[in-house]
């Protein structure tokens, strides 16, 4: 027997769902009946007014909206029982969401109560004081952490290596110059200035002025030393 | 069911319909029957039949394509019919001998035969599956929502299936672990399931 896979379980919950929609399905199969009786009666009537019985065919139509209005109150129910099961549905989801909370808050609250401040400031205090043992051991053995001047040396060492791998293509590239970008688009026409038709220049005078040949003179003449 | 079950060439074969003498000779020919009737069953949806007239008992058909299944044991081209004792000695055969089907109760085999066109196994793959992509593992479904509901979404492979196929399906699954069957109110019929 303990080989057999454990079977679910029925719960209280589950039979009255059962039942719920055992009850839906009797509905749906009452609606179903319902709707053939109708149209058994439609078809009656109209046998009734071909054989020309008015009273027959009035009695089939009558009873057939008896049942018509009973379909539609049975909808009302199957919408109720919907509902119902609908309900218990959702509610035993959030029973089980509500369970799943608690364990989880329980959880987190067990962590928590691990990690209280003082042991963690005690855990920490404990570290700190292991680590200046271990320098103090290593300081005694004369194997203490790098020297100033170490670091220095590393420092350099690191440009070197730098310098050899990447740094000769570094030093000889050009920087690059930001140009601006070549406009794209070219207006069509450019726009210049209409050239004037017609000039209006000053007349070209006639008569040749009489010079001031003593103004002139002076002009060309050195300047006395 | 728009398109016809085509019957191979041996449909057409007169001797066909006849026992044979030589056993040799009988049990290929029956295992051509059987064949013949499973692949029929599986393309009409056929769950069931009687062994002893060959009548179709149940299909997942609709009722009026039913009507339209032609019969796989006369074939009118060639005027030939096999008699009922030669179709029992088929069923027979398609039980004991391919174990692909099942006396619904050994002791009246009136009430008809389940037809394994898909097994026991695959049938309760293709239920659990369905359950599971409509999201309803977990929840209690009735019998009557698994397969005959026209508002449940019901797959065509599922829908309108066989009650005493159903209990079967379900029973595999229940060894499984997998399912919980329910009595309806007279406790004599599976009124529904909860599958996990």
């Amino acid at each position: 027997m303990g080989q057999q896979p454990s079977t679910p379980k029925i719960t209280a919950q589950d039979r009255a769902i059962f039942q719920l929609k055992q009850q839906r399905d009797k509905l749906k199969q009452y609606q179903t009946k319902l709707t053939s009786v109708i149209e058994r009666q439609n078809q009656l009537a109209k046998q009734a007014i071909t054989k020309k019985d008015p009273e027959r065919a009035k009695f089939f139509l009558r009873s057939k909206r008896q049942q018509e209005t009973t379909i539609s109150r049975t909808y009302e129910q199957l919408d109720n029982l919907e509902k119902l099961i609908g309900t218990i549905e959702f509610k035993s989801i959030e029973k089980d969401v509500i369970y799943g909370l608690q364990q989880g808050n329980e959880v987190l609250k067990k962590l928590n109560s691990e990690m209280s401040m003082d042991k963690i400031d005690k855990v920490l205090d404990d570290l700190e004081d292991e680590r200046v043992k271990v320098d103090e051991v290593s300081d005694m053995l004369g194997m203490g952490s790098l020297t100033n001047g170490d670091e220095q040396e590393v420092d350099e060492e690191l440009e070197r290596l730098e310098l050899e791998v990447n740094g000769k293509k570094t030093a000889n590239e050009p920087t690059k110059v930001n140009l601006p970008d070549v406009p794209v688009d070219v207006p069509d026409s450019l726009e210049l200035p209409e050239v004037p038709v017609s000039v209006k220049l000053p007349e070209v005078p006639t008569g040749i002025p009489a010079e001031d040949p003593s103004q002139r003179k002076e002009e060309h003449e050195p300047i006395a030393a | 069911m728009s398109t016809a079950f085509e019957f191979p060439k041996i449909h057409s074969f007169i001797p066909f319909y006849t026992k044979q003498p030589n056993a040799t000779v009988l049990n290929n020919q029956l295992d051509s029957w059987c064949e013949i009737l499973l692949g029929y069953c599986q393309h009409y949806k056929i769950t069931s039949m009687s062994p002893i007239t060959g009548k179709i008992l149940h299909s997942q058909l609709e009722e009026d394509e039913i009507k339209d299944i032609p019969s796989l044991f006369e074939n009118k081209s060639i005027k030939r019919v096999a008699n009922d004792e030669f179709k029992t000695l088929i069923f027979k055969h398609l039980i004991s001998n391919q174990n692909k089907a099942e006396l619904k109760n050994p002791k009246s085999p009136e009430n008809g035969v389940i037809v394994f066109w898909r097994s026991l196994a695959e049938w309760a793959q293709v239920l659990y599956s369905f359950v599971q992509k409509t999201g309803q593992l977990g929840s209690v479904l009735t019998v009557y929502e698994l397969t005959k509901s026209t508002d449940s979404g019901l797959t065509d492979d599922i829908r309108n299936l066989e009650y005493d196929l159903l209990v079967k399906v379900l029973k595999v699954l229940v060894k499984q672990g997998k399912a919980q069957i329910l009595m309806s109110e007279d406790g004599h019929e599976i009124g529904g399931v909860k599958i996990v």
